[in-house]
């Protein structure tokens, strides 16, 4: 491995970490994840083609070791350790604790999505690739992308309002 | 509530994936539709609550443990292509560089933990280099061509035998002897030819490494 990829790879590392910690909805079993995929990549690193994005072919590493796991447990993750608050001086105690349950509800929420929809939903809403980067990366047409992505968009936003307790299952499962 | 518009094109709408043309068409009919404009107003902020709610691995340093899993990987690797191309622990060097550009590189890897481990490493590389120096002083001024020399470094687990392969003067007079360096460390050998010649101090200065392969 040249020292460029080394750099790549490194600066990768915490949002790759964020992407296993959504995926495994632990912080725990995503470090795990992670550490699994970067030893996977480093090791396979000749199967990485220059000139295409190393960060799509590691989310794509991490995603398939994660559903290998998932197949092998026979499970889904099942429940979700959060992360220590960080501490915000300024803002108040109430305030933060409430920030806290909420995004504890939402990490929740997203540990119940059905596979596919979550992993489409990590990726582009919280990693920021497109909807065409993720269609090549999972190798689906864009059509599925957006209408995967929607349903749980539309899910999200209703769970967030309070309109409905649950995310929608997506239908032919 | 948003007949009017696909919600599946306000939520590309919002993540800015509609082509231009898609774009004007769904902005124009979300001016005369205060419904889904609250739509897109939502979906925007579930959005941010969700970047939110993942946010913190950004924030909080890569555990040590996956950093270290990456350097022994790497180092691994480093190992079986060849670790003598470059100055003597390649892999090491590389795993210290990787670690330290990941520190210059403005990631929150400033755990001390991780540094501890580079300075470990660099130990252990720096005891690997003077027990190999006192070995190749040993066999160069003392031993007969063909007789090894070995090593071993307990530290690290690293072992090595040097071998003096003939003696020649080069043109400015100074003895020269072309040796072998065998190196080992779990199971992986590398092995490499070199010439070194003695200086009027008496040290002897590596010239040249010819590489090749075990």
């Amino acid at each position: 491995m040249d020292e460029t990829i080394r750099r790549e790879m490194l600066a990768f590392l915490p949002r790759l970490r964020r992407f296993a910690y959504g995926l495994t909805g632990s912080v725990h079993d995503g470090d795990d994840l992670l550490q699994a995929t970067c030893e996977r990549a480093i090791r396979h690193i000749d199967q990485w083609q220059p000139g295409t994005r190393l960060d799509s072919w590691m989310y794509r590493i991490a995603r398939n070791l994660h559903l290998n796991d998932l197949r092998a447990k026979g499970v889904r993750g099942q429940h979700l350790a959060s992360i220590d608050p960080v501490e915000h001086g300024t803002v108040d105690g109430v305030r933060a604790a409430e920030a806290q349950m909420t995004f504890e509800a939402v990490r929740g929420f997203v540990d119940r999505l059905p596979e596919e929809q979550k992993t489409i939903l990590l990726l582009i809403t919280v990693e920021g690739l497109s909807y065409r980067e993720v269609s090549e990366m999972l190798e689906l047409p864009i059509g599925t992308v957006t209408s995967r992505l929607a349903r749980a968009r539309l899910a999200l936003k209703a769970f967030v309002g309070g309109e409905e307790p649950t995310p929608t299952p997506e239908p032919a499962r | 509530m948003t007949q009017h518009i696909d919600p599946e094109f306000l939520v590309a709408y919002v993540d800015g994936q509609l082509e231009q043309s898609e774009t004007a068409r769904v902005e124009a009919a979300l001016a005369g539709d205060p419904e889904a404009r609250e739509t897109v107003r939502r979906l925007r902020e579930s959005a941010e609550l969700l970047r939110s709610a993942f946010n913190e691995p950004l924030n909080a340093p890569v555990p040590a443990r996956v950093l270290e899993a990456i350097h022994t990987t790497s180092a691994e690797r480093a190992g079986r292509s060849g670790a003598w191309r470059n100055p003597w622990p390649v892999a090491l060097a590389a795993s210290i560089a990787m670690l330290i550009v990941g520190l210059g590189g403005g990631l929150l890897l400033v755990d001390y933990r991780v540094e501890q481990e580079i300075a470990r490493l660099h130990a252990v590389g720096q005891a690997d280099q003077q027990v190999r120096e006192a070995a190749l002083f040993q066999a160069l001024e003392k031993h007969a061509s063909g007789e090894a020399v070995a090593w071993r470094n307990p530290d690290s687990g690293k072992t090595g035998e040097i071998t003096p392969v003939r003696t020649f003067k080069n043109r400015g007079g100074r003895w020269c002897r072309e040796y072998t360096a065998m190196e080992a460390l779990d199971g992986d050998t590398e092995v490499r030819r070199a010439i070194a010649c003695r200086a009027p101090e008496g040290q002897w200065k590596t010239r040249l490494v010819l590489i090749s392969d075990s």
